[in-house]
């Protein structure tokens, strides 16, 4: 029981992990660019 | 408005004209939604081998065009009433469908997705390929009224038949309604996902599915433009479930049906070849045991090369070829020399990140976090963050398995032959498959892991809507262009924005300028859709009429553009990677001086217009 818990963690880390580096990649210039506008 | 009524016209004719056919073959699906979409994409061939009649028999014109949607209406009337009957019908199947509140915002997501494509339609055509070979060809057809011979235009040698659909928008009104049959293609794409997933696993994994697959910003994108990757996933998609269907039932109407599928998708895109090599050799693994698994095979290939044949023996009648330029050193093709052949078919080489092991294992996180090295495109991060679910989701059902040796046997291709993201549309809808199966799997094992998958998928979809919608605000430059909500809805004239979103619009208005009889060498941009004057297209390694690299001096580049009777040259001197766009090649440049003496001894400057120079010769 212990390890399946371990093993849903893991995966939700994982998701986590390749969802917060792709839309940094994608959207990361776009809203840098945006904020950089904003301020200006 | 006009072109939403020609689009429901087209969509109506297609559906009850495939149904019919399939009928008359024998080979109708028994339920409801699988007659839909099967019918729908046979359908929507059969019309492009309409209009590949019309423009063989030199009968291009939209009198002859209303005409085959008429002929088309007559010879299935009885299935048009039928059709159109059945709407009540389907409204109710969706209604037998168990529907959540959840599932009502994923719906809500869905649509939104929908209705940006559609209204993306209206926007004027501005995407490279689309102007340089998707939209520019059926226009080169319908202007001389046959197909074109054009050798500087590769692509125009290759199967065409989503581009003859195109033709038809063109010749009916506009490149709007081209582009809303591709918004079809796609709408109808994402309903061939879920109807086939529907007939196999649950009515939540079908929707699962064709959610996914609809979302992707990849598909998104070229939902509303006039590209044709995701007219190959419907076909290949159609192909592989009537193959499973074969597997599981054994009934021949299925491989037969399996056949006919595989075959429009490299009457679709060349590229789609892979799909009926990659299913020939499904079929012997499917076949029963027995002498007669090589004469299934065989019988398939048949039935899959009888629809591409068309295409085939049109560019052999023109070139001697029937896949100019490849297989030059074998078949030779008219106006083509080997140099020319061998660097216009190595074009897709340098894409992606490595052939070798390293690269392979890593392709899965490769593609998913960096899309400039596989040519853009955006596939999501959904298909890698389910990649390990199936830790969880074991045992998997038989039909799983097959999607996933046809993934991989697909991925194996397209890994070795071009690593392009368009290139792998084709196989998006049973990869959305297989991540909605997994996924599901997942939300099964308690209460968390569901709300997880929950979030996950709504999250995905709402994201992916955002950066659908950053396609209207993108910064100036960019490529792909930004697209405009004030040119769509009238607020700015096309020509306006046209000349603020293409750096090249400006000289190819001057162009336009020059007197008719002219006839102009762009090298080094091929976006020809907007020329209205004769032209000779494109990069030097893409065509063959004028290569500098195989005209050694400045003399020999005056002769050859005396022969074909240029009057004036377009040269983009702007730069990529370090290289003018004139010298697209990756190796050093070798013709580049030698262009330039010819350009100063033999050519007079008229005008610069975003580094785009116009001469014309002496």
């Amino acid at each position: 029981m212990r390890f399946r818990r371990l093993v849903h963690l893991l995966l939700i880390g994982w998701i986590v992990l390749v969802y917060g580096i792709h839309y940094w990649v994608y959207y990361g210039p776009r809203v840098t660019r945006f904020l950089q506008q904003w301020s200006r | 408005m006009i072109d939403l009524i020609w689009l429901a016209i087209i969509a109506f004719i297609a559906l009850a004209l495939g149904r019919a056919a399939l009928a008359w073959l024998r080979l109708t699906p028994d339920d409801l939604p699988r007659q839909w979409v099967y019918g729908g994409a046979f359908g929507l061939g059969l019309l492009g081998f309409g209009v590949f009649a019309l423009t063989a028999l030199r009968g291009l014109s939209p009198v002859a065009a209303i005409g085959l949607l008429v002929l088309g209406a007559a010879v299935s009337l009885p299935m048009l009433i039928q059709s159109a009957r059945d709407f009540a019908r389907g409204a109710r199947l969706f209604q037998r469908d168990q529907i959540s509140p959840i599932a009502y915002i994923g719906a809500m997501l869905f649509a939104a997705h929908f209705v940006v494509n559609l209204i993306s339609c209206f926007n004027p055509p501005i995407d490279l390929d689309a102007l340089g070979y998707h939209l520019t060809v059926p226009k080169l057809n319908i202007l001389h009224n046959e197909f074109v011979l054009r050798p500087d235009i590769v692509y125009a040698n290759w199967p065409m038949h989503q581009e003859l659909l195109f033709q038809l928008g063109l010749l009916l009104s506009s490149d709007a309604l081209a582009h809303l049959i591709s918004f079809l293609i796609a709408a109808l794409a994402a309903g061939a996902l879920w109807a086939c997933a529907r007939q196999n696993f649950s009515p939540a994994i079908a929707a699962l599915a064709a959610f996914i697959f609809y979302t992707i910003p990849v598909i998104g994108y070229e939902a509303s433009i006039a590209y044709v990757d995701v007219g190959v996933a419907l076909y290949a998609a159609l192909a592989w479930f009537a193959l499973t269907e074969w597997r599981s039932t054994r009934a021949d109407r299925w491989l037969a049906l399996s056949a006919l599928m595989a075959g429009f998708a490299p009457a679709t895109k060349l590229s789609g070849a892979f799909i009926p090599a990659l299913l020939c050799f499904g079929v012997l693994l499917f076949a029963p045991t027995g002498k007669n698994r090589w004469k299934y095979s065989v019988g398939y290939g048949v039935v899959a090369g009888a629809v591409i044949a068309p295409w085939l023996v049109k560019t052999f009648l023109q070139t001697g070829n029937p896949v100019t330029p490849y297989l030059f050193d074998f078949l030779s093709a008219r106006d083509w020399t080997a140099n020319a052949a061998h660097s216009a078919t190595a074009m897709f080489a340098p894409f992606g990140l490595g052939k070798d092991l390293f690269a392979a294992v890593l392709l899965p996180w490769n593609v998913t976090m960096f899309s400039t090295p596989f040519g853009g495109g955006n596939i999501g991060p959904i298909f890698l963050a389910s990649l390990p679910l199936f830790l969880v989701a074991r045992p998997l059902p038989a039909l799983i398995k097959s999607a996933l040796v046809m993934l991989f046997g697909y991925l194996a291709m397209w890994f070795w032959a071009v690593q392009e993201v368009r290139f792998l549309i084709p196989i998006l809808p049973i990869l959305s498959l297989i991540a909605a199966y997994g996924l599901e799997a997942w939300a099964r094992q308690n209460t968390w892991t569901r709300r997880v998958v929950i979030a996950l998928v709504l999250f995905t979809g709402s994201a992916n809507l955002v950066l659908l919608g950053t396609n209207f605000a993108r910064p100036p430059d960019s490529v792909p262009p930004t697209k405009s909500v004030r040119v769509i809805f009238g607020l700015e004239t096309r020509a306006d924005y046209l000349r603020r979103v293409l750096s090249h619009q400006p000289i190819v208005e001057r162009v336009n300028q020059l007197p008719s009889a002219s006839r102009v060498l762009l090298l080094g941009f091929k976006d020809a859709y907007y020329l209205e004057r004769d032209f000779i297209g494109g990069f030097p390694v893409e065509q063959p009429l004028f290569d500098p690299s195989a005209l050694p001096t400045a003399e020999a580049m005056a002769q050859r553009v005396a022969d074909l009777r240029v009057t004036h040259l377009v040269v983009n001197y702007n730069q990529s990677n370090g290289h003018y766009w004139f010298d697209h090649s990756s190796a050093p440049p070798t013709y580049v001086a030698t262009l330039e003496e010819f350009i100063r001894r033999d050519l007079t400057f008229i005008e610069a217009r975003n580094g785009y120079r116009l001469y014309a010769v002496r």
